[in-house]
This record gives C-alpha cells, sequence and structure tokens, in this order.
C-alpha cells in the first residue's frame, strides 16, 4: 500500500486536524489517533507536527484550547472547533473535493 | 471524554505568560509521547519497544518543540492587542451610553469647546494667510520696498532724479524698479473710460518673477509703445479675446500695442489695476523735489533688508550734501513687501489672535471645570466600578476616552464653526484684511484645529480624571458625602479666579475698541458724511493743456452739474479727505510781515486748489470771513481760505482776516495771497489724524492747474442717480474724458474705519462669549457645592440660620474669590492694553471709569450667577437635608 506523507500536503494538515474535531473536543494524541484510523493508515503524518498547527489554528482563532482531563486521569490539553474553525471546514472540504475531482478528470482524460 | 469546559478566568490569566506558555507546551508533547507509548504497551509491545515507536512516529521532538512554543508566543501578542482593542470598544461604548445620559451636559461641553476652537481656528486662518505666508511671488522675502523718509514724512516716494541716484548707487539688488500711478483715458472702442495703470522703469515683471498668462511681460530695450494688460481688463474690454496680442489701444490719444495678458491674481501695484506700460522715467525733466516714484525692489541673494538700507543711505547722505534743499534730513527706509502690503492690519490682526487665545483658554477651563464637576458627582460610579476590578489606570482612560470624544466632536464642530467664521470676517470687512482672496481653509488650519481641540480636551480631561482615580471605593461605597473644603475646593476657586480674570481682559480690551469705534463715529471730521459724491477727473487730452482752458472746463462741468434736479452744490478739489488718491502737498511760507528767508528755511503749509462751492459741496464750515467767490479772478487780488490750524499757527489769538502769507511756487519771489476766511479743521488723512495747516486757493487765481482733479456734489439722497448725470454731463462735454472712481464720502469713512470696526466687532464678540462662558462657569462651581453642601446648610439651619445668612455665606464665598480673580484680571488688562495702544482712539488706555465698570458688571455676573443657586440652598428644608446622608 502506498503511504502519502500528509505533513507535506500544503494546508492538507489543518483541514484534517479541523476534520478529526468536527465531532467534539480531542487532544493532540486522540487527533493524531483520529487520522491513523479513519484513513487505514494510508496518510501517514508524522506526530509532532501536529502540535505546531494545532497552535496555529489556536493564534488564528479557528480551534479553542482547554486544559483537561483525559481518559486515564492525566492533564492535557483539549481543543475544540470554534465556529470560525467550522465555517472554514466546510470551505476547505468543498475546495478539497472540487480540487481533487478537477484532477482526477485531468488524469482520466490524459490517460485514456 | 469528560472534559472540563470553564476554568475560572484567574486560571486562565495564569497562563498568560510566556514561560507559563513554554512549560505547557512541554507539558504537551511529553502527554503525547507517554501516552502513545503507553497506548502501544497496552497493545502488547515491549515498553523499550513502544518508546523507540513513539518516538518515531512523533518526528522531530525538539524542531516540533521550537516551533510551537514560537506560535504559541505569536498566540499570547495577538491576543493583548485584541484585548486593548476591546478594551477600547468597551471605553468607547461607555462613553457613549455617559454623554448621551446627560445630554445638556455633554450639548454644553462639546458647544462651549467648538465655540472657542472654531473661533481660534478662524482667526488663525485669516492670520495664517495673511502674516504667515509668503507672498505670491518666487522668493518672495527678497521682494521689499523703498522709501525715503523724512521727519515730516516718515514714508515718502522718491523723485526721479534721486531714484537714478539711488539705483546707480547701489550693488545689493538684482532689480531695481521705480513705478508711478498713471490714470490715462482710453478711447477707440465703444465708450471712453479712465484706465488705472502703472508706467514703471527697470525690470519690473522681472523683479516680480511673474510670467505673463499670454503673450509676454515688459522687459529693459522694450519701446514705450507695448503695453500688457491686466486679466480684468482683457474680460471687460475684450471679451477675453484671445487674439487680443496685436492689437492697438489709444491711451490718451497715443497707440499702444498690446503684447501680453497677466494673470488674474497678479493685481500689482494695486488691487483695481488695468495695464502696465514703460514709461522713461529718467529722461523726464523732474524736479528732485517731486516725490512721486514708487520703488519696487529684490534683493541680491544674501543681502539682507538692512544691508541694502545702509548702502541706499550712503546715497542719501550723499545727496543730502549734494542737494541741501531738496534732500535736507531724508534718508531711506527698506521695509520687505510683505510688511508693507500687510501694514496696519498686521497689529489689529495679532490681537484679534491674542483675544482668541484667550477665549479658547476660558473654553477649556470652562469645559474642565465641568469635567471635574461631573467626576465628583460620579464619585459613587467610580467607587463600584473600581471594587468590582477596575484598576485606576482603567478608570483614567476611560476618563481620558471620554475627554478624547467630547474634544473630537468638539474639533469637528469647530472646523465648521470656522468654516462659517472665515466666511464671515471676510464679509465683515474685506478692505480691512489685505491678501483677504489668499484666505482660504488648508490642511495645516485643520492640523491646527486638531491640535487644539486634543490639546484641550485632553488637558481638560486629565485633570479630573487624575483626582477621579484617587477616590478611594471604601469611603465612596461607605457612603459618606465628600465633605467641603480641602483640595478639591481650592482647584474649583482656581478656576473661578482664572475664569473671572481672563474675562476681565477680554471684556476691558472689548470696551476700550469699542468706545474708539464710538469716539470715531461720534467725531466730527469737519465735513458731510452724508449724501457727498465725488468722482475723478483727468483732463489729458488735448485741447486742455492750459490752466485757462481747464478752469474753463471745470467752470463749466460745475455749472451744468449744479443744474441737475437733486445736486445741492458742486465744486472741485485737488484733493478729498481720507482718500490716498488726489495730489497733496506742502508749500513753503510765511506772513507777509516777515523777513525774506530762503525758500528751503521757511515751514510748509498743504496746499489745496477749490472751486467755489466746493465748502458748500463738502459741508466744511466757514468760521470767519467769506467763501471764494466766482469773482475772484485771475485778474482780481490773489485771495486764500485758511483752516483754523494754520490761522491759530500764523496769527495766534489774531483775527487773520485780511492779512497776506507769501507763498512759494512757481513764481521765484512767491505770491502774496490775502486771508479772507477761516474754515474749521478737518479730519484729512485719517479720522484719528489731527488737521495739519492748510490753505485753499480759487482755481482761476492758482499759478498752475492740474489736470486731475476730483468733483464733489452734494446730494439730496440718491448718489447713485446723480452719478449717472454726472457721466452723461461729463461726455457731453467732452467725448473723451468721462469721469471715474466715484465713491460717496460715507464710503471713504467707513473705509477709514474699517481696521477699528473690525477689531471691536470681532473683540466684542470675544468679550461677550467670555461673558457668558465665565457666567455659566461660575454658575456650575456654585450649583456644585451648594449641592454637595446641602447636607452643612441644613445643619447650620437647624442650628437656627437664617436664610438671609445662608445666602450670604455662599454668595460671600463667591464675592471673595471672584474679587481675587479681578485684581488679577485688572493687572493683566493693564499690561495687555499695550497691544491695542495703536488701535485707540479717543480714550486712554488706562481709562479708569471702563476698568471700573468692566470689573463692576463681572462682579455683578458672578454674584448674580453664585445667587441662583444659592437661593436654591436658602430654600432648603433642614430636615430633609439631614435626611440626605
Amino acid at each position: 500500500m502506498t503511504r502519502i506523507d500528509a505533513t507535506s500536503l500544503y494546508g492538507t494538515l489543518n483541514l484534517l486536524i479541523l476534520k478529526t474535531l468536527e465531532s467534539g473536543a480531542r487532544h493532540g494524541l486522540d487527533v493524531a489517533r483520529e487520522i491513523r484510523v479513519q484513513t487505514s493508515d494510508v496518510l501517514r503524518i508524522e506526530e509532532g507536527a501536529l502540535y505546531p498547527a494545532l497552535h496555529r489554528l489556536e493564534r488564528d482563532g479557528l480551534v479553542e484550547a482547554e486544559w483537561g482531563v483525559s481518559e486515564r486521569g492525566r492533564r492535557a490539553k483539549y481543543y475544540t472547533l470554534t465556529r470560525k474553525g467550522r465555517r472554514r471546514l466546510e470551505r476547505e472540504r468543498e475546495r478539497w473535493v472540487e480540487h481533487t475531482r478537477a484532477v482526477a478528470t485531468l488524469l482520466e482524460v490524459t490517460w485514456g | 471524554m469528560g472534559v472540563k469546559r470553564w476554568i475560572p478566568g484567574a486560571i486562565q490569566r495564569l497562563l498568560g505568560s510566556p514561560e507559563q506558555a513554554d512549560a505547557d507546551v512541554r507539558e504537551e508533547l511529553r502527554f503525547h509521547l507517554e501516552e502513545r507509548a503507553a497506548e502501544l504497551m497496552a497493545e502488547g509491545v515491549a515498553e523499550a519497544e513502544a518508546r523507540r515507536r513513539a518516538v518515531a512516529e512523533f518526528g522531530d521532538a525538539a524542531r516540533h518543540e521550537s516551533e510551537t512554543r514560537r506560535v504559541a508566543h505569536q498566540r499570547l501578542t495577538l491576543g493583548r492587542w485584541r484585548r486593548g482593542l476591546d478594551v477600547a470598544r468597551q471605553d468607547l461604548r461607555f462613553t457613549g451610553r455617559i454623554l448621551a445620559r446627560s445630554p445638556g451636559f455633554t450639548l454644553a461641553a462639546v458647544l462651549t469647546l467648538a465655540l472657542g476652537i472654531g473661533a481660534t481656528t478662524a482667526v488663525f486662518t485669516v492670520v495664517d494667510a495673511v502674516l504667515l505666508r509668503p507672498l505670491p511671488f518666487p522668493d518672495a522675502d527678497r521682494l521689499v520696498v523703498v522709501w525715503e523718509s523724512s521727519p515730516e514724512a516718515p514714508r515718502d516716494p522718491t523723485s526721479p532724479p534721486n531714484f537714478v541716484d539711488f539705483r546707480d548707487g547701489t550693488t545689493g539688488f538684482d532689480a531695481l524698479v521705480g513705478w508711478e500711478d498713471l490714470s490715462l483715458t482710453l478711447t477707440g472702442l465703444e465708450r471712453p473710460e479712465v484706465l488705472s495703470g502703472t508706467g514703471f522703469t527697470g525690470e519690473f515683471f522681472v523683479a516680480l518673477g511673474v510670467p505673463a498668462l499670454i503673450g509676454r511681460v515688459l522687459r529693459d530695450g522694450d519701446e514705450a509703445d507695448v503695453v500688457v494688460i491686466s486679466h480684468r481688463l482683457w474680460q471687460t474690454r475684450f471679451g477675453g479675446d484671445p487674439e487680443v496680442l496685436g492689437r492697438v489701444l489709444q491711451l490718451e490719444g497715443q497707440p499702444y500695442e498690446v503684447v501680453g495678458v497677466m494673470p488674474p491674481e497678479f493685481r500689482v501695484p494695486r488691487d483695481k489695476i488695468d495695464f502696465w506700460i514703460r514709461t522713461p522715467i529718467e529722461q523726464r525733466n523732474e524736479y528732485r523735489s517731486s516725490r512721486f516714484l514708487h520703488v519696487l525692489g529684490r534683493l541680491r541673494p544674501g543681502v539682507s533688508p538692512a544691508m541694502a538700507e545702509s548702502e541706499l543711505n550712503a546715497v542719501a547722505v550723499r545727496l543730502e550734501r549734494e542737494y541741501p534743499v531738496t534732500n535736507r534730513d531724508y534718508r531711506v527706509v527698506v521695509v520687505p513687501a510683505r510688511d508693507e502690503v500687510v501694514g496696519e492690519a498686521g497689529e489689529a490682526l495679532v490681537v484679534v489672535l491674542g483675544a482668541v487665545a484667550l477665549l479658547l483658554l476660558l473654553a477649556a477651563v470652562n469645559v474642565s471645570n465641568m469635567l471635574l464637576g461631573r467626576a465628583a458627582s460620579r464619585a459613587h460610579e467610580y467607587g463600584v466600578r473600581s471594587a468590582l476590578g477596575a484598576s485606576g489606570a482603567r478608570l483614567r482612560n476611560q476618563l481620558l476616552v471620554e475627554s478624547l470624544v467630547l474634544g473630537g466632536t468638539a474639533g469637528a464642530l469647530g472646523v465648521a464653526v470656522a468654516y462659517g467664521g472665515v466666511a464671515a470676517l471676510l464679509r465683515l470687512e474685506p478692505e480691512a484684511i489685505p491678501r483677504a482672496a489668499e484666505v482660504g481653509l488648508d490642511y495645516r488650519v485643520l492640523g491646527f484645529a486638531l491640535l487644539v481641540s486634543l490639546g484641550v480636551s485632553v488637558a481638560a480631561g486629565l485633570f479630573p480624571g487624575l483626582r477621579a482615580a484617587r477616590t478611594g471605593p471604601a469611603a465612596v461605597l461607605r457612603g459618606s458625602p465628600v465633605r467641603g473644603g480641602g483640595p478639591r475646593d481650592r482647584v474649583r476657586r482656581g478656576l473661578i479666579v482664572a475664569e473671572l480674570a481672563l474675562s476681565l481682559v477680554l471684556l476691558v480690551g472689548g470696551a476700550l475698541l469699542f468706545r474708539t469705534f464710538v469716539a470715531l463715529r461720534a467725531l466730527d471730521p469737519g465735513y458731510a458724511t452724508e449724501d457727498v459724491l465725488t468722482a475723478k477727473v483727468h483732463l489729458g487730452g488735448s485741447p486742455y493743456t492750459s490752466s485757462e482752458s481747464r478752469v474753463r472746463y471745470f467752470e463749466t462741468l460745475l455749472e451744468r452739474v449744479r443744474a441737475v434736479p437733486g445736486v445741492q452744490a458742486a465744486g472741485v478739489t485737488t484733493t478729498i479727505p481720507l482718500s490716498r488718491a488726489g495730489i497733496d502737498f506742502g508749500l513753503a511760507y510765511r506772513r507777509e510781515s516777515d523777513p525774506p528767508l530762503p525758500e528751503d528755511e521757511l515751514p510748509e503749509a498743504s496746499y489745496r486748489i477749490v472751486s467755489p462751492g466746493y465748502l458748500d459741496a463738502m459741508g466744511m464750515r466757514l468760521i470767519r470771513g467769506r467763501d471764494l467767490s466766482p469773482a475772484d479772478r485771475a485778474g482780481t487780488a490773489p485771495v486764500t481760505l485758511i483752516n483754523r490750524a494754520f490761522a491759530e499757527r500764523l496769527w495766534p489769538g489774531e483775527d487773520p482776516i485780511g492779512r497776506r502769507i507769501i507763498v512759494h511756487y512757481i513764481a521765484d519771489e512767491g505770491i502774496a495771497w490775502q486771508v479772507v476766511g477761516v474754515v474749521e479743521d478737518t479730519r484729512h488723512q485719517g479720522l484719528a489724524v489731527a488737521a495739519e495747516p492748510q490753505f485753499f486757493v480759487p482755481i482761476a487765481q492758482a499759478e498752475f492747474l492740474f489736470s486731475y482733479m476730483t468733483v464733489v456734489v452734494r446730494t439730496l439722497g440718491a448718489p447713485a442717480v446723480v452719478a449717472d448725470a454726472l457721466n452723461e454731463i461729463a461726455i457731453e462735454i467732452e467725448p473723451t474724458e468721462p469721469l471715474y472712481d466715484y465713491s460717496t464720502m460715507a464710503e471713504l469713512r467707513a473705509g477709514a474705519m474699517a481696521r477699528e470696526r473690525l477689531a471691536a466687532a470681532l473683540i466684542g464678540i470675544f468679550a461677550v462669549l467670555a461673558l457668558i462662558l465665565s457666567a455659566t462657569g461660575v454658575y456650575g462651581v456654585v450649583s456644585y457645592q451648594v449641592a454637595r453642601r446641602t447636607r452643612e446648610i441644613g445643619v447650620r439651619m437647624a442650628l437656627g440660620a437664617a436664610r438671609g445668612r445662608v445666602l450670604g455665606l455662599v454668595v460671600g464665598e463667591v464675592a471673595a474669590t471672584a474679587a481675587i480673580g479681578l485684581m488679577i484680571g485688572l493687572v493683566g488688562a493693564a499690561l495687555a492694553s499695550r497691544l491695542i495702544a495703536g488701535l485707540l482712539f479717543g480714550v486712554d488706555r488706562f481709562d479708569p471709569l471702563t476698568y471700573a465698570a468692566v470689573a463692576l458688571l463681572l462682579m455683578g455676573t458672578a454674584l448674580l450667577a453664585a445667587w441662583l443657586p444659592a437661593r436654591r440652598a436658602a430654600r432648603v428644608d433642614p430636615v430633609r437635608a439631614l435626611r440626605t446622608e
């Protein structure tokens, strides 16, 4: 199975993070796990890179962070989508779909 | 997921420091690595392997951590800005609510400030345009005007021979130009018209540095038969025809080819100008004593007016030595052109600027006072907010925002006031303000307004703000009212002192100027100023070259004018009062009984040539003897009228009728004029200028009758109707000699008082505003004090104090305070009166009556303003007052 390094796909990491937060608050490790599970390991990310990305999203007001307590009773930083983040997710999702569809069409035409 | 959503704000704040942010990032990353390893171990991976894999999945931990920290720090900084903006927005919103809650206060404060700012800006606009900005010429600071100057005539034009010597004897000028006023009759177009022009020698246009709008300017080497015309003449007589170049103008029968048209804003040497021609003044055979030539110079770069002046004075000293008869005691003054243009108006404008600055100060004091009063009455609010966690700085900032909002609004409104003010100022006295056409609000003035409004609002807001922030929350919340006395009351009393002192200075100035104006109005100038029409005539044409032909012309003209319905009297003269135009010079004289002396050792008296009927037309009064009559002709004995000043100079206390004076003019031995009448003195040079000795000889007996004369007509109402009739008559007699320059004596008198009227009107308006401001100021302070001392007053009354005594207590305190302010104001007014001394007439600048009246008026105003709230206090019901606790 080909593995794609999602860290190097520009803008993709942000989209993935926002998407994983859509269903509720998560800490960083939880986000990493969700991406791993949901993409069946196809997209591999360097998990450390999640943190600058999460903080950037927080800086830009797309996510909010709060310290909470993890499943195993440890202090952990939880991120939730802000309203602004939710809007951004919708927009990015549409753009991504359009983009990939366009690329796919182009590839089919060329090879067909 | 058991997430604790809300964490108290205190902890949130603890997260705000960079160190804390770093620690958080470290903890967050460690959590990830350790929990991931734990996860893997739970899946059955050995501990060492689990740790290795967690680290491997994580990537370059050091890099990720430092990158995360960087972003976290950025977030902190951004957050601080956002919070600041939030606070500002809150302050603004709060300010809006506060100001809207007391619209009366807001309106009063904004209007007071707007008035102060607007008036200051308006006056500064005018001062800026007139005094501060250079004249609209390139390197205008190098343009100067050169005068000859003697003890009798401090600003005299020069004579052509003197001019040539000055020009050739100096090196400090790039150009030195001599010019004379010309009035030449334009003929050959559909109607004749007397045009006003300038004849010059030298590089006139080069000195000024202004090119022609179309065509070219006149240069050295041009022949005398070319002319440059003004934009006005081009528009009015040639309809702006671009083909005007090359056309020929008939001026005084001589042809001149038009070679250029000047731009509309070029109006040198005076506003009403039609043409410029070159006149070879040097080649004309003029006397050294005929000083009619004006001199304009452009200094060489690096040469100061003083340097040029000393160089010219060296020439003047030489001329005095060589020509003692004509040049004795004559020196030279070099005046920067701007000073010459601005002239005496500058003095008035500086005074007005000073007055308006006082007014602005007063407005600031008043608003400061209002804010101070409000700050105290809002002490409770501040206490509550402070108890709820607002810091002192936050409260101060809130107050500052309030005053900035007030100041900003007032500034915007003030600019509107300034626009109106400038327009009103220019309409009020366009003639009193030189360079009026250049006046306009510009960015510098707007900047000035902004600066003033912000400065005033911060000064007015900071003061109360600092005090308010000092109010402890505990004291306020305990509910104890603020007691009287103490530093706060001293400040308020200080404000009353300042307000009254400033008002007194302004009111004394206004009163002195107003009395000047009244004195000038009430002044009997010795001639009529109503129903008198004047017009100039210039017999340039060929049939009128001899005195005899001119006498015949004027006699015919006057005879026909007197027949016009509505004309009561008519005459001609060489010069009319209050007008700079006309021929006005002195001649050497002696009493017939005095021993003969050389002409240049004799005193001089002003020489006038008038027709019979002139006295009646001008409304001058004969106080002794008879008027000139048509029977005083060339063949009969020479007779003259003298004015009272001359009579007192010649034969003090004696009857001058029948005596003779010898006057030296054209005839070497002089002419013996017999005095037949004495006329009352007239204000000739200006309303404030006492009469100099004058004598009047009849046109038929004058040694030489000039071609320039002024016709004076006494009318029965409607001078305009008579003016039309005059014009028709003149053209009927001689089609090429129309009358021109019509003006009424009422206009001339108004013009002569323009500067005084401007100063009196403006400072009067400012003084009234000052009076209102100080009255409202005192009222505000006392109202506030009384309200605060309700309890004290209640106690006093409960203890048996009479109402009258309470009233006296409050009013008496104000009286004592006001007295201090008025004392200071009196000293200030006495000092400031030096500034307006030059504008005063008929009143001493220390006039005790004025000072006393103004001080009384202000004291009365202050007491009234104190009495109104005090009366309220005296009506206080002691029981209720004690319950207000």
